[in-house]
């Protein structure tokens, strides 16, 4: 019993590194969100990217890693909001279907719809 | 007399009850819902839904303004005239379900505004010729009247065609694949600028009918 208690207590900081190293990989946005529960289970993401285009536009990408051992459909939606933080009222903000497939990366990307969108909200949750 | 009343209050009532049971009832038996447009997660039809054409336009606009195709050089907004988008499935489509999206997006992008004067079939609105037809007219004040050589030509032409393949997988089972082509052509030098091709493929019971 003693030696599985030591083992275990041993254990235990390797435990926290990789809690930690895993904790690290992750990114977080309060612009991005996990909807589904099933989602926050399997999909990490990893990083957000964000320019003006040539064409004034503002370019959003964001990276994902799919840790499970199945494919993942998922679906994302794009608000976007004008300087007063005023939804703008765009076809563009629809359920986009996103395919994740397993124990790899994937990158959502989206176009603002016209120069006065400068802030964006990402819903992502799993697709049908 | 009086239990009698009584009976007759009882019997009042309870008809009115039941009957007022059975209106309720009727209003909902047709068991009609409106569609939540924001967040419809019912299952797919093997024709095309409002749902498909959406996702077809709103793919098309994003990929047009990521390929900077719109942007003029000098700055200001393109005019663009819609050609023919041909519906080359087996529904009746009316292809301003597909186009009027996109044209509206493109407007409120601020790079394109779309000409109603002309397109592939004439004028989309008369009026602007119609009302040429004052000009001599004595009634208009005709300082109020368009003049000639102020219309615009477009710098750029939409055009498209919505695909229908139909596949029978087996005896029970199809697939329907609806392929959404357009193309945007600089009117000057003919060249088009910017082309993608949206599928959608659907598979189904061989009882659905996608027409």
């Amino acid at each position: 019993m003693k030696i599985i208690r030591r083992g275990l207590y041993g254990l235990l900081p390797v435990i926290l590194f990789v809690m930690m190293g895993f904790v690290g990989a992750t990114f977080d946005d309060p612009r991005i969100s996990l909807i589904d529960y099933s989602t926050r289970c399997d999909i990490v993401l990893t990083g957000m990217a964000s320019e003006i285009t040539r064409s004034g536009l503002l370019e959003v990408r964001v990276n994902g890693f799919n840790t499970s051992h199945s494919y993942r459909r998922l679906e994302y939606l794009v608000e976007w909001y004008d300087t007063n933080n005023m939804k703008i009222d765009t076809i563009m903000s629809q359920w986009t279907k996103a395919p994740a497939f397993q124990e790899s990366s994937f990158t959502l990307q989206a176009i603002a719809p016209n120069e006065r969108a400068c802030d964006f909200r990402i819903l992502i949750r799993k697709g049908e | 007399m009086v239990e009698s009343k009584k009976i007759i209050r009882k019997v009042v009532s309870i008809i009115a009850v039941v009957s007022m049971t059975a209106i309720s009832t009727a209003s909902y038996a047709d068991d009609v819902e409106n569609i939540d447009m924001d967040n419809d997660r019912a299952g797919a039809v093997m024709g095309l839904d409002y749902r498909d054409f959406q996702t077809a336009a709103g793919d098309a606009v994003s990929s047009m303004l990521l390929s900077g195709a719109v942007d003029k050089r000098s700055g200001g907004r393109y005019v663009l005239a819609i050609s023919r988008i041909i519906n080359d499935t087996m529904q009746r489509i009316d292809t301003d379900q597909l186009v009027k999206k996109i044209r509206v997006e493109l407007l409120k992008s601020g790079k394109v505004v779309v000409t109603t004067a002309i397109n592939a079939y004439g004028a989309e609105d008369y009026m602007s010729y119609d009302t040429r037809q004052l000009r001599k007219s004595k009634e208009f004040n005709q300082r109020t009247v368009a003049k000639k050589g102020q219309m615009i030509a477009p710098e750029l032409s939409l055009s498209g065609k919505i695909i229908q393949r139909n596949i029978r997988m087996s005896h029970d089972k199809q697939q329907v694949e609806y392929y959404f082509q357009l193309t945007l052509t600089d009117i000057t030098s003919g060249l088009a600028l910017w082309e993608d091709e949206k599928v959608i493929g659907k598979r189904g019971s061989n009882k659905s009918v996608s027409w």
